[in-house]
């Protein structure tokens, strides 16, 4: 170990030799960091559009095959069956929503506050709902509406009446409610499920119930899709030939899809970078072995292996390798904080669904971007490492002693 | 106690023959000078026995083994412990004071420091450069730094002291000086001692020698 330690303090004993390790390390993190971030951004940007999706909708969601339904016994055995024991039944409808002269297209919910609750989250004060609606966040932005304003609600009145001319009644605004999802806060409106059914003529009828399934205690392990997958699966065996079942993420599964694919290329092409990173570090090791060749050579003289040698250099690349995963930790942290407190990193919430972004960083995707970076730095040394055990002793010896 | 035997050796540079068809003996615990002029060869031989470079043909035949059979693992712990190099050039470690320079080859091989250190710091002591062990290389003179050289080339107590114009930059008085130095040492440790020179008055104060000439040896005595 001692001529570990003493030809390192040889080699960066000038401080250019220092100067320039510190460039390959911040070189070769910033690049590692650069394909986390890529990885975590697109791990976030799923991560948070199907937390939210989950949010609005619960893990699954069917309608009638026949339009309006009552939640009748079969329903809730095969809920029991399935151990499913959050659920919340509503209607979901076409509307218009005007202020002033300012009208747009909605879906207006009519649920029961409570079960809705358990089931996606979403805070709805059952009270104020029997008062009035509730506005989506970006709905009533564009409405520009607060809280106790009043805005008109056009409705079809009644599932069989289209011939009859729509029905217009004027609401309270009791909350704004955000999903975390531009289209939804967009798009969203909200009202007491009695109510609603009372405007349109469906007693006691609805044509969409949400609903979470049990988590298995190995849930985390196994994560959330394959469960909901498989009670999917149960669902349509029991009950699909009367209703339509959807995951959470049935609305958004192409672009989550698409997200993944763009995830693997991006950090494929993005592989570049630290290949040219650790070209510097190749050339980082070129340049001590020139300039450091009198005292390595010496070292050679007196009993040190080509073995030995070229054990150091690894070693060398090991360090910056550590090092520079150690460092672009540093600079993941910051990369997070720019994207949580910079408005320039905000998103334009309209074309990418979210508006903010958080890095969701997995300890694989460290491990797998860790390994594949010290992949490129063995594969890459390899050659410079060759030719340094090449160099014949003795001429470098006359070389630099003559 | 081993002869280092050289057999037949080639070090052939292209079409340059540095060393040709070599044969001679080194007797364990003798003191030799190899004299020659500038490209005879003289140096290439002794690096040839240090183990830094392989004959391109012949054998040389240290404590019974052909170095050249040796693996580089072999051949570099041979360097560190049977060897002890003295070049022209003390050229010491400008990062390190003068004990850690001398204790280098030490600290290289593994070995055991205290023991080293030990009777480094007595040969600093018999040497008169023990006040230099703390200091830096480039703080001490041309001369002290020559002897701590030497001190290194014998911390590890090689068999074969081998030394490359140890004289070549020094004036007559000094080079007197680190010859006979030299040669007490080699005799105090019982090391065979081989030095290179193209100086004959040097040589003079050797017992047995070589002369060479465009690689080859053109008289022994």
């Amino acid at each position: 170990m001692n001529h570990f330690l003493i030809l390192f303090k040889v080699l960066f004993f000038n401080k250019a030799s220092i100067r320039f390790a510190f460039g390959v390390c911040f070189g070769i993190s910033f690049s590692i960091a650069v394909i986390l971030s890529t990885i975590g951004l697109m791990d976030g940007f799923s991560e948070i559009l199907e937390t939210n999706l989950k949010k609005s909708t619960g893990d699954i969601h069917f309608i009638s095959r026949r339009g309006f339904f009552e939640v009748d016994n079969e329903i809730l055995t095969t809920f029991k069956n399935l151990k499913i024991n959050e659920y919340s039944p509503l209607i979901q409808s076409e509307a218009f929503v005007v202020k002033d002269n300012t009208s747009r297209g909605i879906a207006i919910k009519g649920i029961r506050p409570d079960s809705f609750k358990k089931v996606t989250g979403i805070n709805i004060d059952s009270g104020k709902l029997s008062t009035g609606i509730y506005l989506g966040k970006e709905l009533a932005k564009s409405l520009q509406v607060k809280d106790n304003d009043y805005v008109v609600l056009t409705l079809a009145k009644g599932n069989s009446a289209l011939s009859e001319l729509p029905l217009l009644k004027r609401f309270k605004v009791v909350g704004i409610v955000e999903h975390g999802i531009y289209q939804k806060d967009m798009r969203f409106a909200y009202m007491d499920l009695s109510v609603l059914q009372n405007l349109i003529k469906a007693k006691n009828q609805v044509n969409m119930m949400v609903l979470n399934i049990e988590k298995p205690i190995e849930f985390k392990m196994f994560g959330i899709k394959e469960t909901i997958k498989q009670k999917l699966f149960d669902l349509e065996e029991s009950l699909g030939s009367s209703f339509r079942f959807r995951p959470y993420w049935y609305d958004f599964s192409h672009l989550l899809e698409a997200v993944e694919h763009e995830k693997l290329t991006i950090s494929l092409i993005l592989q570049v970078i630290v290949v040219v990173s650790i070209f510097n570090a190749l050339a980082f090791i070129i340049f001590l072995n020139e300039k450091r060749s009198k005292d390595i050579f010496l070292f050679q003289a007196l009993g040190l292996s080509k073995k030995k040698l070229i054990g150091i250099w690894v070693a060398l690349l090991a360090s910056f390798w550590f090092v520079s995963c150690l460092i672009s930790i540093v600079w993941l942290k910051i990369f997070d904080y720019a994207l949580a407190n910079w408005s320039v990193l905000k998103l334009p919430g309209h074309v990418y669904q979210l508006e903010k972004l958080a890095l969701d960083i997995k300890t694989e995707d460290y491990i797998l971007v860790f390994s594949v970076a010290v992949i490129w730095m063995l594969l890459i040394s390899f050659i410079g490492l060759w030719k340094i055990a090449r160099q014949p002793l003795l001429s470098g010896l006359r070389k630099e002693f003559a | 106690m081993a002869n280092i035997e050289v057999q037949a050796v080639n070090r052939h540079y292209g079409q340059v023959k540095a060393v040709d068809c070599l044969t001679t003996t080194f007797k364990s615990g003798k003191q030799y000078a190899i004299r020659g002029s500038s490209g005879s060869g003289k140096s290439t031989l002794l690096y040839l026995i240090a183990g830094l470079d392989k004959p391109t043909a012949g054998k040389i035949i240290v404590d019974e083994k052909d170095l050249a059979s040796l693996t580089d693992e072999s051949l570099a712990k041979y360097r560190n412990r049977s060897v002890g190099l003295v070049f022209q050039f003390h050229f010491l470690l400008p990062s390190m004071n003068c004990l850690n320079n001398i204790l280098l080859p030490a600290k290289i091989g593994n070995a055991k420091i205290a023991n080293v250190k030990e009777n480094c710091l007595e040969m600093a002591k018999a040497l008169g450069v023990e006040h230099c062990l703390n200091k830096f290389p480039f703080e001490i003179s041309g001369g002290e730094q020559q002897r701590i050289n030497i001190i290194r080339a014998l911390s590890l107590k090689p068999k074969y002291l081998l030394c490359d114009e140890p004289t070549g930059n020094l004036d007559s008085e000094n080079s007197q000086k680190v010859v006979t130095l030299l040669k007490e040492l080699s005799t105090a440790f019982e090391a065979t001692l081989i030095v290179v020179t193209h100086d004959k008055s040097v040589a003079e104060h050797f017992e047995h020698g070589l002369l060479m000439k465009d690689g080859k040896v053109e008289s022994v005595y």
